[in-house]
């Protein structure tokens, strides 16, 4: 699914992330943790090639990240469903519209659509809020709507950038069980957070794997916390 | 939620008709609500394009109305006089006499007599001048009748008589010669570099304004071709209909000014100017929006 081989990432002379072989297998649950600005979501963010490694080889769905072309960023970006840590609406759209958005810049939005997209914001408890605006919503709620834009295109995987930071537990719970959903359809997930008790949570539902970054580096620690 | 249990083919990343279609009725291209409303920005794109576009209209109006002209059409019915130094022999002066008499467009020609030189010296220089001590210069009267040229007739005039020299004078029922009308063209040239700045100016606006919008649309998957498409249409949009109510304003102009009407069939040319200002305009905003998208992932 991505494989990094021997990878760094600097930002300027600073080397955040050095030295990282890592794989994450399709269909698996992963978690990220470490502490903050270790490099989580940098490290999240070359996942979905928002940033390109100042050394090494990574490859994102099979595909090697140094020889894509712009398009092809963009293409391989429509199979990963990303919920960003901000949300990164388009404030002046209501709920419904930044959700179909993704089918919209992909060119796959059709009329019939909308039937999918109200079942889609209903499956997230959104369908009260589909016509309110990204500010009108709750910390949850957000999280829910861009849940529901990561996942409108059907993507092969799903990276979360700390979902659960700005919501309570029960809302953090509802999050992980939607995820939860996702995985036992088969799409791999990864989640950067470092809420030890959700990771404590999941690991009752499913293998997860957690990913722990620290000193640079990330190392595999397994399904035991 | 098919979607979710399938991968959708994308299909659609290039301009269909129905998009242009959208964009020449105003009615939003899917997409398009990617861009908030454009707000004060649009509205002073719009009016800025209407503004000049009503220069444009009266220049193209008037660079077509005549068409191209040349000097021989252009000569009026009339009289013309050849001045030859007062040194001029009576054979020269013969000589120019019969040849003048040869070229088409010559009605009739005479030797000006020297009471008539006299009585057009008198308001300035009195009734009683010594006329054969001044070195007055000989003048011939031309009459002039269609297909005089007078270019030709320098020529003609200079190989005989070196020091001779043409001089037209517009009948006094005639209307005097209009300029060449190509010349309104050349305006054209400052307004559509002046349009071109306006447009880059309203896209660097509006591209500094939505940089987050762009950093988005790239992030959920948007390439590079599509986000280039909704500057460019919202641009066209706002320069075609600016342009478009410019033209109406300035065709109204010019036939308040000229109830006679709009002069030659070129007008019709204007129907277009919407059009094309509206792909200079996409073509320009597109372009700006690709180099600003180098700078994102």
């Amino acid at each position: 699914m991505i494989a990094f081989d021997q990878v760094a990432y600097s930002y300027g002379d600073r080397a955040l992330l050095s030295d990282l072989t890592i794989t994450l297998e399709p269909g698996g649950f992963y978690f990220l943790t470490g502490p903050s600005g270790a490099g989580k979501t940098t490290f999240l963010r070359m996942c979905y090639l928002d940033l390109v490694p100042s050394a090494g080889a990574l490859s994102v769905l099979g595909l090697p990240v140094a020889d894509m072309d712009r398009d092809t960023i963009a293409t391989t970006r429509r199979r990963l469903g990303v919920m960003h840590q901000d949300c990164l609406f388009l404030d002046h759209l209501s709920v419904f519209r930044n959700v179909e958005l993704p089918l919209a810049v992909s060119g796959q939005f059709s009329p019939s659509d909308a039937d999918d997209l109200a079942e889609l914001l209903d499956w997230v408890g959104l369908t009260p809020r589909a016509a309110a605006r990204p500010s009108e919503l709750s910390g949850g709620e957000r999280q829910r709507a861009a849940l529901a834009r990561a996942i409108v295109l059907s993507p092969d995987m799903i990276i979360a950038d700390e979902p659960t930071g700005n919501v309570d537990w029960d809302m953090s719970l509802r999050l992980l069980g939607l995820l939860l959903e996702l995985n036992k359809l088969g799409k791999t997930i990864l989640i950067a957070t470092h809420d030890l008790t959700l990771i404590r949570a999941a690991k009752s539902e499913v293998a997860a794997r957690i990913l722990r970054i620290s000193e640079g580096t990330v190392q595999m620690a397994g399904a035991d916390l | 939620m098919k979607r979710l249990f399938a991968n959708a083919v994308p299909w659609g990343d290039q301009i269909s008709l129905g998009a242009i279609r959208d964009v020449i009725t105003g009615r939003r291209h899917a997409g398009d609500h990617a861009l908030p409303t454009s707000g004060p920005v649009g509205v002073i794109t719009a009016l800025g394009a209407a503004a000049l576009s009503l220069p444009m209209v009266i220049a193209l109006v008037l660079g077509g109305s005549d068409g191209p002209v040349t000097a021989t059409a252009q000569v009026p019915d009339g009289i013309a006089t050849v001045r030859l130094p007062a040194a001029a022999e009576a054979a020269q002066i013969e000589t120019v006499l019969a040849r003048i008499d040869q070229m088409p467009g010559v009605a009739a020609s005479r030797t000006l007599p020297e009471t008539d030189r006299a009585a057009l010296l008198a308001p300035w220089l009195g009734a009683d001048l010594p006329m054969q001590d001044l070195p007055l210069p000989i003048l011939i009267d031309l009459s002039l009748s269609q297909g005089f040229d007078p270019a030709t007739a320098q020529e003609v005039l200079t190989r005989i008589a070196p020091a001779a020299v043409l001089h037209l004078h517009a009948d006094p029922g005639s209307s005097p010669r209009p300029p060449d009308a190509r010349g309104w063209y050349l305006a054209l040239i400052p307004l559509v570099l002046a349009f071109s700045a306006l447009i880059a100016l309203a896209a660097q606006t509006a591209l500094a304004m939505h940089v987050d919008t762009m950093a988005t649309l790239r992030l959920i998957g948007a390439k590079d071709s599509y986000i280039t498409r909704i500057f460019g249409y919202r641009a066209a949009r706002h320069i075609g209909w600016g342009t478009l109510a410019g033209s109406i304003l300035g065709l109204g102009l010019w036939s308040f000014l000229h109830p006679g009407g709009l002069p030659g069939p070129n007008w019709l040319l204007l129907l277009l100017l919407p059009g094309c200002t509206g792909v200079l305009a996409y073509f320009i905003t597109s372009q700006a929006a690709l180099r600003w998208l180098k700078g994102l992932t």
